[in-house]
C-alpha cells in the first residue's frame, strides 16, 4: 500500500501507455539555475527546484485539473511536459514516445499532437497579424492542410464561436473572452489529441468565463480532446474537470476524482485550500480554517513532506506521546516562537497564553520550559531553535517523503494522498469535518 | 435611523477622450453606515473603482465628476450644484483640496489598492513610509510613531516585525504588502476604509488571511468599510450590505443575505448563475450572453436589455427607476428594473435577443460573447 519511494501516484511503471492512457509522467524534475552568467559557475548558488520528481497518469478524453498556489510550480510544469523547457531528470510518455529524450524532427513531428493555451488572452497573439494567419500559423509550421489552410481557419473560427467573418481583423478588436476563443481555434489548427491549457479563463469576468468553459467542454466532446487544465481558481477546477492534483511547492500532495478530491479530501494542504474558498453564499455554513504563514523558498524547500511547515496536523516525533490538545499547543508555540508573532514581556503570560493548561510534562516539558525561558530572555533564536529541532525536525513529517494509496470513498478511481496521517501505523485522521 | 456615514448621491464621473464622452458612474447612490462593510460589486468595467476614487476625488484627467453629492460625517467631499444660469460648479460647501488633503484622506477615509506593489514606493523601507504617514497625520513624534508602526505591523499579522520593518517592500511576499497597506490605512483609526479590490491579486489561502484579519480588525476597531470587489465569494463572506452596479449605474442594492436568496434584478441573477461553484458541482453554467457594452454609447432603455434573459419591448424605451421594493417593514432591498414599475411591462413583447432565446439566428447558437453583434445591438466595429 505504502510506496515511500516517492514515485507518486498511477504510474504505469514500465514506462510504456497503454490505450486508455495519452500521457504518463514520470518522475519529472525542472530545477532553474538562479544566474545564468558566467558567475554562476564561480559561486555554484543553489538551483530553484521548481518541479520535484511528480508523477501522473492522464486519461484519453479526460480533463485532468491541476490546482496549486502561484508559485507552485504548475506552469513550470506545464512547460516541461511540453518540452518548452526542458526537464533537470524524468520522463513525458506522449502515446509511446518519450517526450523528454525526443530532439529535433522528431519532437517537432510529436508537437503537434499537444498544443498549449496561455493565461494572458492578449499577449499570447501577435498584434500586427490578422486573426485567420494566426489561425493558420501552426498549420503552416507543420505542413499540414496545404491549400486548404484559409477554409479550415474559417471553419475553426465558427467551432470556436466566432464570427468566420472575422477572419481578416486583429486580435485588439476583439474582447478577451474572444481572443481566447482565438487561441482556442489555434491550438485546434493541427487537430491535436491533448491540450495544455494554463489558467485560460483566469484573466475573464466571471460571465465571460462561464462562456469559454462551455465552448471548451463543447469542442472537447466534439473532437475528442484531452486537456491538462491549470488553474489557481477551485471552483473552475471542481467544474471542468474529471480528476484533480493538488500542487504546493513543486510536487503533488493529491490526486483524486473530482468528487471525491472535494468532498473528502486526504492531504492537510487541499483541506485548508479548499476550507479557505470564500463560498458565494452567505447561508454557507462551516467554519473556514486559515493556514498560518508563507510559502517556504523552493530554493531550499523543507525536507520531507514540504507542507510541513505549515501543517495544521504535523504529526508528533516517536519519541513523545503527548496528547492531542497538548501536541497542538506545543506546535503551536513552537511555530510562533520562530515566526516571533508575539512579544513576551511576561514569562507566565506566555505561558498561559499558549499553555492554559499547563506545559508537557517529560523531556518534551523541559525543552518548552528551557524556550520559555529564553524567549523571556529575548533569546529568541535560540530558543526557536531548540523547538525546531526538538518538535519539527525529529517527525516523520521532515525524515520521509509521503506517498501513499488511501481507499476512495467516492467511486473506484485511485486516489494519491502525500500524507504521512495514511501510514498505516498511524491512526485514521479524523474526518475533514472535524 | 441616524445619519450614515457617507451618503453617495446621484453621483456622475466622466471621462471626456477623443472617442466621445465615457460615462462610467453615472448617477449612483448609495450609504455605508457606521461600523458597516458594504460591497461594491460589479464585473470589470462596472465603474465601481471609479465611483470609489470619485469619493476620495482620485479621479484624474481626462475624468471628471461632473454632478452628485458625497457627504462624509457631515462635510461635503463632493457637492456639484446647478447655477440659475445651468452650469455645474462646485458648491460653496464642497472642501477644497487642501481641505481633503488634511482632513479626510488617511485621516477619517483610508484606500487599499488592488496592487501593493504600486501603493508602496520601492526605494524606501516598509517601516519608514509606515512611520511617515503616521507621524503626518497623527501628529506624534518619529519614535513614538515608529513603536505605533511596529505595533501596527504586529497587529496585521507580520512576523518579527522589529526585523521586518527594515525591510524594503521588494522583500515581502504579494500578502504581507497587503498587510502593510492595511496596517497603514489602520493606523490612523479612520472611520472608512475603502478597499478596491484588496485581495483579488492574492492566492485563496492568502486571501482567506486578509479576509479574517479585517473581520477580526472590524469589530476591535468598529470601522466601516467599502469593499469593492468582483468576487460574490468574497461579498457573501464578509458584507453586511451590498451594491451591486452594471455599467455605471447601482442596478441592485439589499442586505447580503436578500441579495443571494432574494435576488431581484435579473442582471445580479443572471451572475450569480454563471459561477462554478467550489463547494457543490454544477451540471453546466449558464453564462450570461455578450459583453458589457461601452460606457461611452450606453444602450437606451435599461442597461442590461441587451444581455438580460428576461428583457422586453418596453425595456428598450424606459430606464427604469432606481427605488425601494422591499416588503413593509423588511430591510430595505432597491433595484432598478421595470419588472417592479408600472410601465406597461407586463404587456411588453419579449425582445429578439439571444439572451432572450428568441433569437434564431445559425450562427449566434454557437456563439458566446460575441452575441452583441448577433443580435445587431453593438455600437461598432470594436467590441472590446
Amino acid at each position: 500500500m505504502s510506496e515511500a519511494s516517492g514515485t507518486g501516484p498511477l504510474g504505469t511503471g514500465a514506462g510504456e501507455t497503454d490505450d486508455d492512457t495519452i500521457l504518463s509522467v514520470q518522475g519529472l524534475t525542472k530545477h532553474f539555475s538562479q544566474s545564468d552568467g558566467m558567475l554562476s559557475a564561480l559561486f555554484d548558488e543553489p538551483p530553484v527546484r521548481a518541479v520535484e520528481d511528480v508523477s501522473f497518469d492522464v486519461k484519453r478524453g479526460e480533463t485532468l485539473g491541476l490546482v496549486g498556489e502561484s508559485g507552485c510550480g504548475k506552469s513550470t510544469l506545464a512547460r516541461t511536459i511540453l518540452r518548452l523547457v526542458d526537464p533537470t531528470d524524468g520522463a513525458v510518455y506522449f502515446e509511446g514516445d518519450n517526450l523528454a529524450e525526443l530532439s529535433g524532427s522528431d519532437l517537432r513531428e510529436r508537437r503537434r499532437d499537444l498544443q498549449m493555451i496561455f493565461q494572458d488572452p492578449q499577449s499570447s497573439l501577435d498584434p500586427r497579424m490578422k486573426v485567420g494567419p494566426i489561425v493558420e500559423e501552426p498549420m503552416k509550421a507543420h505542413g499540414l492542410y496545404k491549400g486548404e489552410r484559409e477554409e479550415r481557419a474559417r471553419e475553426l473560427l465558427e467551432k470556436v464561436g466566432l464570427d468566420p467573418h472575422h477572419y481578416n481583423r486583429y486580435p485588439h478588436q476583439f474582447s478577451g473572452g474572444q481572443r481566447q476563443r482565438i487561441n482556442l481555434a489555434r491550438a485546434l489548427s493541427v487537430n491535436p489529441d491533448f491540450i495544455v491549457c494554463d489558467e485560460p479563463v483566469s484573466a475573464l469576468d466571471v460571465s465571460i468565463q462561464a462562456q469559454v468553459l462551455n465552448t471548451m467542454q463543447e469542442l472537447q466532446d466534439e473532437f475528442g480532446l484531452t486537456y491538462l487544465f491549470i488553474a489557481h481558481d477551485l471552483s473552475v477546477i471542481r467544474h471542468i474537470s474529471d480528476r484533480v492534483a493538488v500542487m504546493y511547492l513543486g510536487q503533488l500532495v493529491e490526486l483524486a476524482e473530482t468528487e471525491e478530491l472535494f468532498d473528502h479530501p486526504e492531504h492537510p494542504y487541499t483541506e485548508a485550500l479548499l476550507d479557505s474558498i470564500p463560498v458565494p453564499d452567505p447561508r454557507a455554513t462551516g467554519t473556514r480554517s486559515v493556514l498560518e504563514g508563507d510559502v517556504p523558498s523552493p530554493i531550499e524547500p523543507p525536507s520531507g513532506c514540504r507542507f510541513r511547515t505549515r501543517c495544521p496536523k504535523l504529526i508528533q516525533p516517536d519519541e513523545f506521546s503527548m496528547d492531542a490538545e497538548t501536541w497542538a499547543a506545543v506546535r503551536e508555540f513552537a511555530r510562533a516562537v520562530d515566526r516571533r508573532t508575539f512579544e513576551a514581556d511576561d514569562r507566565g503570560d506566555v505561558r498561559t497564553k499558549f499553555f492554559p493548561d499547563g506545559t508537557p510534562s517529560g523531556r518534551a516539558g523541559g525543552v518548552v520550559d528551557d524556550a520559555l525561558d529564553q524567549v523571556a530572555d529575548d533569546e529568541w533564536e535560540d530558543a526557536a531553535d531548540q523547538l525546531i529541532s526538538t518538535f519539527a525536525d525529529a517527525s516523520i513529517c521532515a525524515n520521509e517523503e509521503p506517498s501513499y494509496a488511501v481507499e476512495p470513498t467516492i467511486g473506484d478511481g485511485e486516489h494519491f494522498a502525500a500524507c504521512h496521517l495514511h501510514r498505516e501505523d498511524v491512526e485514521a485522521p479524523a474526518p475533514a469535518d472535524d | 435611523m441616524s445619519e450614515p456615514l457617507l451618503k453617495v448621491e446621484n453621483l456622475k464621473t466622466q471621462f471626456f477622450t477623443e472617442e466621445g464622452t465615457v460615462r462610467a458612474v453615472d448617477g449612483v447612490n448609495f450609504e455605508v453606515n457606521e461600523g458597516e462593510l458594504v460591497g461594491l460589486v460589479g464585473e470589470s468595467g462596472a465603474g465601481k473603482s471609479v465611483a470609489a476614487q470619485s469619493i476620495m476625488r482620485l479621479v484624474e484627467e481626462p475624468g471628471r465628476i461632473v454632478d452628485g453629492t458625497v457627504t462624509f460625517d457631515g462635510k461635503k467631499l463632493v457637492d456639484i450644484v446647478e447655477t440659475p444660469d445651468g452650469r455645474m460648479e462646485e458648491s460653496d460647501e464642497m472642501l477644497s483640496n487642501r481641505e481633503m488633503r488634511e482632513q479626510v484622506r488617511g485621516r477619517e477615509i483610508a484606500i487599499v489598492f488592488q496592487d501593493p506593489m504600486e501603493s508602496l514606493n520601492p526605494v524606501f523601507k516598509v517601516g519608514a513610509q509606515l512611520r511617515e504617514f503616521i507621524e503626518l497625520n497623527r501628529g506624534v513624534s518619529e519614535s513614538e510613531a515608529k513603536t505605533i508602526a511596529v505595533d501596527m505591523l504586529r497587529e496585521v499579522g507580520i512576523p518579527e516585525p522589529e526585523a521586518r520593518y527594515d525591510d524594503y517592500p521588494h522583500e515581502f511576499s504579494g500578502g504581507m504588502r497587503q498587510r502593510v497597506l492595511i496596517a497603514m490605512a489602520l493606523a490612523c483609526e479612520p472611520r472608512l476604509i475603502i478597499a478596491d479590490e484588496p485581495t483579488t491579486a492574492l492566492d485563496v489561502t492568502v486571501e482567506g488571511q486578509i479576509l479574517d484579519l479585517v473581520s477580526d480588525l472590524q469589530d476591535r476597531y468598529d470601522t466601516a468599510f467599502l469593499w469593492v470587489t468582483h468576487d460574490m465569494g468574497v461579498v457573501a463572506e464578509i458584507c453586511d450590505r451590498v451594491n451591486v452596479m452594471y455599467l455605471g449605474e447601482v442596478v441592485e442594492e439589499a442586505e447580503v443575505d436578500d441579495l443571494f436568496h432574494d435576488t431581484k434584478h435579473p442582471y445580479t441573477e443572471a451572475l450569480l448563475r454563471s459561477m462554478p461553484r467550489p463547494d457543490r458541482s454544477v451540471g453546466s453554467l449558464d453564462p450570461i450572453k455578450g459583453v458589457m457594452p461601452e460606457a461611452i454609447n450606453p444602450p437606451s432603455g435599461c442597461r442590461f436589455h441587451t444581455r438580460c434573459p428576461e428583457a422586453r419591448e418596453a425595456c428598450k424605451e424606459f430606464h427604469p427607476e432606481y427605488h425601494d421594493v422591499s416588503d413593509a417593514g423588511g430591510a430595505p432591498h432597491s433595484v432598478s428594473c421595470i419588472k417592479y414599475e408600472s410601465v406597461g411591462y407586463e404587456h411588453s413583447d419579449p425582445l429578439e435577443t439571444e439572451a432572450t432565446g428568441a433569437f434564431a439566428g445559425g450562427l449566434a447558437d454557437m456563439r458566446g460573447d460575441d452575441s452583441q453583434e448577433a443580435a445587431g445591438v453593438s455600437g461598432g466595429e470594436v467590441d472590446e
